[in-house]
């Protein structure tokens, strides 16, 4: 009997990357990945930035050529989707009406964004159809009304604003970014975008679209105020993308296995435990090293999901990179001079680190990663003290987790 | 078009023609070559690019405080030569460039 393949439901960054680390470190057994769509596998972080302003085009966008999959013998399934699993016998059923056996299965199917509850179409943003109608619709369009002041909404608005087309920004929390950057941050953003144009207004809850001629043309506050927008775009957020294992994302351990055998979930579908919580995060970082990390376990070295989270966005003519969750902290500490344009926020809960959001301060943020990631501590003190080596502190992190490592190494071969 | 060849750690050598507006990372990419991860894509968010540039290096961008800085974190040793291929990008008068590929990314 042939070997069963590792089949992964999902040709994002997650299910990608699980293929590719397999291949690159030597599984030589079968692998299937299936996704929905028939496009090749993609990334998805140019789609609200270059794809979206046109500097980055469609052959930009695949992480490999077509050709790279039957090079690495792996099977791709384009346009074919996860009907059901039999987790019994350990069999995928595929939406062609094929029935797989499967070595181990990955949930790596990502999510689709949240849409409008009530009446209206907005566009929203999340795949690569979704930013050609969104190009195109802005095209011809005079202004733009974006509900929703997250990464996505944000990103879109400071292209919108830097073109010069009229841009609303809506958001219903009392300030932008709120899940994920700290009070200082937010209000730096909110002042840039507001120098640049965009009319950004937090707080405000939207009672309905505006719908006329069969085209969402605006959106009607709970104040009574109308705002009304060529393009209409929704950026508030998204859901666990359908599946028929659950609605609300699948549930693992800190393997990422879920509760069935032999399936594991990886990046934006997978709800993992962190800190006493169980979360999921949506990034690059989660669905790339969450991969890496299931590939090491179906190779044979189960492993513990314990990746550093990290962020980026680009707007304003900036780069925000954020290491860490900061939610929950208790002291916000800055580094720099935020009127510059170049500077941290570093956050604190009961004096332990929890992260950090560097603005065009990549120093910054590569040390609080080897921080965060090596266990190396930091006061709030050291890191608003510009005079303060915080390069050289996370070098001596690194170099104590590495000796770490070995002698925990030596001992494992010494027992051994 | 700059003659841009890649040597692998493994010996193996690659020659691509890259066209000018292109980087050294994106050419790689596309036509499959092993070696060079670019996990977010030519972002300056990580450093699994990295690449070392030993011949051609003049006719390349300068490096800027933001790649030095992402540098840092790269898996393999770093020295003089290192850059990030996403920042390569390739101009109308780019001379051949021979780089070497790192034996590790991540």
């Amino acid at each position: 009997m042939s070997a069963l393949p590792i089949v992964v439901i999902g040709g994002g960054q997650a299910g990608f990357t699980l293929v590719d680390t397999l291949r690159t470190r030597g599984y030589d057994g079968p692998i299937m990945l299936v996704e929905a769509t028939s496009e090749l596998p993609y990334q998805r972080p140019p789609l609200s930035k270059a794809y979206l302003a046109g500097t980055a085009g469609d052959e930009d966008l695949p992480f490999r050529p077509a050709s790279y999959y039957a090079q690495h013998d792996i099977d791709l399934r384009l346009g074919q989707r996860l009907i059901g699993i039999d987790e019994r016998r350990g069999v995928a059923e595929l939406s062609t009406g094929e029935t797989v056996a499967y070595r181990d299965l990955v949930l790596a199917t990502g999510s689709a964004p949240r849409l409008w509850p009530g009446s209206g179409a907005p566009l929203v943003l999340q795949r690569r159809e979704h930013a050609v109608t969104l190009r195109e619709s802005l095209a011809d369009a005079d202004s733009v009304l974006i509900i929703g002041a997250g990464f996505i909404g944000l990103e879109v608005a400071s292209y919108t604003a830097g073109r010069g087309m009229p841009t609303t920004v809506l958001e219903a929390a009392d300030r932008v970014l709120p899940r994920s950057a700290s009070a200082t941050v937010s209000a730096w953003l909110t002042a840039t975008h507001r120098q640049r144009g965009v009319d950004l207004r937090c707080g405000v809850t939207v009672s309905e679209l505006i719908v006329d001629g069969g085209r969402t043309r605006g959106a009607r506050l709970d104040s009574g105020e109308e705002i009304r927008a060529d393009v209409v775009l929704l950026a508030i957020g998204s859901m666990p993308a359908p599946g028929p294992y659950s609605a609300s994302g699948v549930a693992v351990d800190e393997y990422l296995r879920a509760r069935s055998p032999r399936v594991y979930a990886v990046g934006d579908v997978a709800v993992f435990p962190r800190g006493g919580e169980r979360i999921r995060l949506e990034s690059v970082q989660n669905a790339t090293d969450q991969a890496r990390c299931v590939a090491s376990t179906l190779m044979g070295t189960p492993e513990k999901y314990t990746a550093v989270p990290w962020f980026w966005t680009e707007q304003v003519g900036t780069r925000l990179r954020i290491a860490g969750l900061i939610a929950g902290a208790d002291q916000e500490v800055v580094r720099g001079d935020i009127d510059s344009g170049r500077f941290s926020v570093f956050s604190f809960r009961n004096g332990r680190l929890l992260g950090a959001e560097s603005v065009n301060a990549a120093a910054d943020h590569m040390a609080v990663r080897s921080l965060l990631a090596c266990g190396g501590e930091l006061t709030a003190d050291e890191a608003a003290d510009a005079s303060f080596d915080l390069k050289a502190r996370a070098a001596s992190a690194r170099a104590s987790a590495r000796a770490s490592d070995q002698t925990n190494m030596q001992r494992a071969r010494s027992v051994g | 078009m700059a003659k841009v060849t890649y040597r692998q750690p493994d010996g193996n050598v690659h020659v691509l023609d890259v066209e000018p507006g292109t980087s050294l990372m994106r050419a790689a990419v596309a036509a499959g070559l092993p070696g060079i991860v670019a996990e977010c894509g030519g972002q300056l968010m990580c450093a699994t690019c990295h690449v070392h540039v030993v011949d051609g290096g003049e006719g390349l961008p300068e490096m800027s405080d933001d790649e030095r800085d992402m540098l840092e974190l790269a898996a393999a040793p770093v020295d003089e030569r290192s850059r990030l291929s996403c920042q390569l990008v390739v101009g109308e008068n780019t001379p051949d460039v021979v780089v070497e590929i790192p034996e590790r990314q991540l």
